[in-house]
């Protein structure tokens, strides 16, 4: 079979992608204020009262992980609509590298069982076709870096882990969170490797979790105040119909997220099902989350990540 | 849906019916909550209780699932790079 027929599922992924990105980009980018603001408070440093290590002291509403503001701020130096359409492209672009990262690590999870590559590849077509839309919809239309980041550090967590590679799966899975302080719900995907190398993943990623969160807590201790930030619980949540009813997220609602998401996620672990964790912590996100599910990264923009 | 028998799984229909159908179908906001948590539900049952097929067993595996960090076939290494 020639190179490019083999690779023609990325060919038409690729397309499916850039038709997708034409049609919402013109109306994209939602939310992209906030990771630009916040980009630009980062640099600033002490240069402000509220940048640097002050952001989310004095910037709660700014609800990202400094990596996700870090990226940003790379592309804050070009005017604010071609920096956005600059971070769109490559946010679009990063979908499709997680579709195939996601088919490399199921390729390498079932190395030796007889898997017909063929087939894997056009489940990869067909998973990408689904996964494209909604990618594009957080990635473009919403200009959600701290998801795109938090996931594409999630598939490399997962690639990873199914080549065994104890310290890059403690590092990916650092900057998932990182990015996105809701990634710690993939945290179990640590337990899935052998037992003896739980220590070395855990080390590697309770250091750079703590290098780069410490910082924030230690110079200004108000940051731990961004936690308590709550927003308006909407009539689609699915957190109404678990009986609900306060109009703003309830005091006990994020530490219940990460909560259910990680015991979900060891008890996927404990049963052999890790590929399972990432849908389980997004589940657990949407279960017990104040925004709708049009606001929520979705399951089937997750589920690539536990497409294994 | 990678690693299943069907080439798309009927639960992947089921998603793909409920989480994008109902957000052009479904115009009432409480009904698409239920409707969200009824598959965030299904999904975690079906995910952690339901029936697998261990396509692995042929692969040493520690314990519980767990990974190996010695993949027992090399010569297929090539074919992973295909994605």
């Amino acid at each position: 079979m020639s190179a490019i027929s083999r690779r023609m599922h990325l060919v038409l992924l690729a397309a499916w992608t850039i038709l997708w990105f034409a049609v919402v980009q013109p109306h994209g980018g939602f939310s992209w204020h906030y990771l630009r603001t916040g980009g630009e408070l980062l640099y600033a440093g002490s240069g402000r009262a509220d940048g640097g290590l002050n952001l989310y002291a004095h910037h709660p509403e700014l609800q990202m992980g400094p990596v996700s503001f870090l990226a940003a701020g790379l592309f804050n130096p070009f005017p604010e609509p071609v920096g956005q359409f600059l971070a769109a492209g490559v946010m679009s672009l990063i979908g499709l590298i997680i579709l195939v990262v996601v088919g490399r690590s199921a390729a390498w999870h079932f190395l030796g069982t007889g898997t017909n590559h063929r087939r894997l590849r056009q489940r990869v077509l067909i998973a990408g076709l689904a996964f494209i839309p909604m990618w594009i919809e957080v990635a473009v239309r919403f200009g959600h870096l701290d998801d795109v980041l938090a996931l594409f550090f999630t598939a490399l967590a997962v690639r990873a882990l199914t080549r065994g590679n104890a310290a890059a799966t403690g590092i990916f899975l650092a900057l998932a969170m990182d990015s996105k302080p809701t990634a710690l719900a993939f945290l179990p995907l640590l337990l899935a490797l052998p037992r003896r190398q739980w220590l070395r993943a855990g080390l590697w990623c309770a250091g750079l979790v703590a290098l780069v969160w410490l910082p924030f807590l230690l110079h200004a201790p108000q940051s731990f105040a961004a936690a308590e930030f709550t927003i308006p619980n909407q009539p689609a949540s699915a957190l109404r119909w678990l009986g609900v009813d306060d109009s703003r997220t309830p005091p006990w609602d994020r530490p219940a997220q990460a909560a259910v998401g990680l015991a979900l996620g060891c008890v996927a672990v404990r049963r052999g099902r890790w590929p399972a964790v990432a849908l389980l912590g997004a589940n657990a996100r949407i279960a017990l989350d104040p925004a709708s599910t049009r606001t929520t990264p979705p399951p089937s923009c997750w589920a690539p990540c536990c497409g294994t | 849906m990678i690693g299943q028998r069907r080439l798309v799984p009927w639960w992947s229909w089921i998603g793909l019916i409920t989480l994008y159908g109902t957000v052009f179908v479904v115009p009432h906001d409480a009904t698409r909550g239920l409707i969200g948590l009824a598959f965030v539900a299904v999904s975690t049952a079906y995910v952690l209780f339901g029936p697998v097929r261990d396509r692995r067993r042929r692969r040493s595996l520690s314990r519980g699932g767990r990974v190996s960090a010695s993949p027992a076939n090399v010569a297929g290494r090539e074919s992973c790079e295909k994605y």
